[in-house]
């Protein structure tokens, strides 16, 4: 009996010793291999392309997202204007009473602001906020006094309306004494994000001759960055004449701030509204070191095409994971791209 | 009428001891059972365990016979098995060692006359009955001073002077007659000769009663690893049994299983002698 549970014994730990042997080959081989770079800090600088038409050459639109009803007409096409020079009067009867009720519902929010308290007090300040920007947007879209005035010096040279009718969109169009053009182009709508009045800009222009070379230039207002579509239309000032409806190649250029962690794009996960890095861990395992991953929630600061910046401070030597043969989460074991076939 | 009366006693008894045998070997079974449940069972009946006022189905047989754990264990992860092998080794190491300690120690008490003995055995007798925490922070301290924390050899130094053992190798030498040993040492034999070739032997019951005990007692060990040891992946079996969670329940009743061995092939192996061991040192 006794020699028969010897066998048994024997046997079983034969087989178990095996099975330690066989599953840590399939376990070497089944293991996710990773590529990985290491994490730095700097600027993100980023140079992108995009073809752009040019729309206005050294002109200012007078326009109108609402419908004006024009009363009278104060220049004629050719006119030269000063800046704050009226062009012409409108119809403010209609919007006299809209800002009147505008202007009532900011006192009544005042006074409420001043006579409740707590939560009731915060709520009627929220309503406060709320009615003095829809003052505030009304005096936006209507003149004060109906009256329209240039904003810059020039010559008027499209008129979109006559005395008494009603208009809306360009309504006049000012050449400026100023050399400026306005390009659009689709892009982005992070690179859109990213465009900011001051940046350095360059651009070359295809059918005017005299503008093939790169023109240095620097971006003088974004008017419309309509983000949802992701198409932007930037004024910029030129060094040279362009031509209007010109095709031109425009090439941003921006430097970051300085950041203390960069990583790869590549390197970080979209999970929802999450963004996760993998950060690779030498562990010790029960065969000496080993490579595990470890899931780092980030928030990203910044990003260009290559990099990103992360709000996390990683070790100077801290290698990411950008890219894994197989889907890894916290606390994985992993194996280096180069180490196949090792 | 007496015989009715032995047959209703009989039954009576029977069924109190079958009904003993049940609720020991339930656990067993239920773990050798579930061990070849598929994941999808488990995670079905299991998807409550952990959580409060969850309800948790006893569930013996498994609906569809997988062997879907046993090739996670046993042929995908090297970890189990590894730690089962770490498992083994630690309790080997530290049971040997104790046998060792436990003789000389038990072997002095018991037959040497030397001041403060019987104080010695008092003071055993009382750490013996001490329960395993009150000496833990005490030794937690005296490993960090010697550097050992983290390291096997934390669980292992410890392990090896067990009050328990001295005293049962106490019991057991005391009860063999002196006159044994005079005899050994009038041809000659010295006090080593005299262990190997005399106390040894005749202890051999007591020694394997002390091999299974505390070959058991350190399987399980659970407070002592994850005190002293800081990596996970140091950590034996017995901690990963221990650590069962909803995510890994279907890979606990396997490890289980592969927990057993062991300790089962080691109580059939020295049955005879176990019982034989605890008789004899009157701890019965």
């Amino acid at each position: 009996m006794k020699k028969k549970i010897l066998k048994i014994t024997a046997l079983l730990f034969v087989l178990l010793f095996i099975c330690t042997a066989l599953s840590r080959t399939v376990y070497q081989i089944m293991l996710p291999t990773v590529k990985l770079e290491s994490v730095t800090k700097g600027t993100l600088s980023e140079k992108t392309d995009y073809l752009a038409e040019v729309d206005f050459v050294n002109t200012e639109d007078v326009s109108t997202d609402v419908t004006w009803t024009v009363l009278m007409l104060e220049v004629k096409k050719g006119d030269e204007v000063e800046a704050g020079q009226t062009l012409f009067i409108i119809d403010t009867e209609e919007s006299d009473l809209e800002r009147e009720q505008l202007s009532l519902n900011v006192k009544i929010a005042k006074e409420q602001v001043l006579s409740l308290t707590g939560n009731a007090k915060a709520q009627a300040e929220i309503n406060l906020k709320r009615a003095e920007q829809a003052l505030s947007k009304h005096d936006e879209i209507y003149p004060k006094d109906g009256v329209v005035k240039a904003i810059k010096a020039g010559r008027v040279v499209e008129i979109n309306c006559v005395s008494n009718e009603s208009v809306s969109g360009t309504v006049m169009r000012i050449e400026t004494n100023e050399s400026r053009i306005g390009l659009s182009f689709d892009m982005s709508a992070d690179s859109a994000l990213q465009i900011k009045e001051g940046s350095p800009v360059q651009f070359s222009i295809f059918s005017s001759a005299d503008s093939t070379v790169p023109a240095p230039a620097r971006i003088d207002e974004v008017t419309a960055n309509d983000f949802g579509g992701a198409t932007a239309t930037v004024f910029v000032k030129p060094a040279k004449k362009v031509e209007l409806d010109s095709k031109a190649k425009v090439t941003f250029k921006r430097e970051s701030e300085f950041y203390p962690t960069l990583v790869p794009l590549s390197s970080v996960q979209m999970m929802g509204a999450e963004n996760i890095i993998y950060v690779v861990k030498n562990e010790q395992g029960m065969f000496g070191e080993k490579l595990t991953v470890e899931a780092v929630n980030v928030q990203i600061l910044d990003k260009s095409n290559r990099y990103a910046a992360v709000d996390i401070k990683l070790d100077k030597d801290a290698k990411v994971v950008t890219y894994a043969s197989k889907a890894i989460s916290n606390g994985s074991d992993v194996r280096l791209a180069e180490q196949v076939g090792k | 009428m007496i015989k009715k009366e032995s047959r209703v006693s009989s039954f009576s008894r029977y069924f109190v001891l079958s009904l003993f045998a049940v609720m020991m070997l339930l656990p067993v079974v239920y773990t050798v059972c579930n061990s070849f449940m598929s994941s999808y069972e488990i995670n079905r009946y299991y998807e409550n365990i952990g959580v409060e006022n969850g309800f948790t189905a006893f569930h013996l047989l498994p609906d569809v016979i997988s062997f879907d754990s046993y090739y996670k264990v046993f042929v995908a992860t090297p970890d189990y098995l590894l730690k089962f092998w770490v498992s083994l080794l630690l309790t080997s190491v530290i049971v040997l060692g104790q046998v060792v300690v436990s003789v000389l120690a038990g072997y002095s008490l018991a037959k040497f006359r030397f001041p403060f003995r019987d104080t010695f055995s008092f003071i055993i007798i009382i750490l013996m009955m001490m329960p395993y925490q009150v000496t833990l922070v005490s030794n937690y301290i005296v490993l960090e001073r010697l550097g050992i924390l983290n390291s096997y050899s934390a669980l292992i130094l410890p392990g090896i002077f067990s009050p328990f053992g001295v005293f049962l190798m106490r019991q057991v030498i005391s009860t063999m007659p002196s006159s044994i040993l005079e005899a050994a040492k009038l041809d000659g034999a010295n006090q080593l000769q005299i262990i190997f070739f005399v106390l040894v032997p005749r202890c051999k019951s007591g020694i394997i009663s002390l091999v299974i005990l505390s070959f058991i007692d350190y399987w399980n060990m659970v407070e002592q690893p994850l005190i002293f040891l800081d990596n996970p992946s140091k950590y034996p079996l017995s901690v990963f049994l221990a650590s069962c969670s909803k995510s890994n329940i279907g890979l606990s009743f396997t490890c289980g299983v592969l927990a057993m061995i062991p300790v089962v092939l080691l109580f059939l192996y020295f049955e005879k002698e176990l019982c034989e061991g605890i008789a004899f040192s009157n701890l019965k």
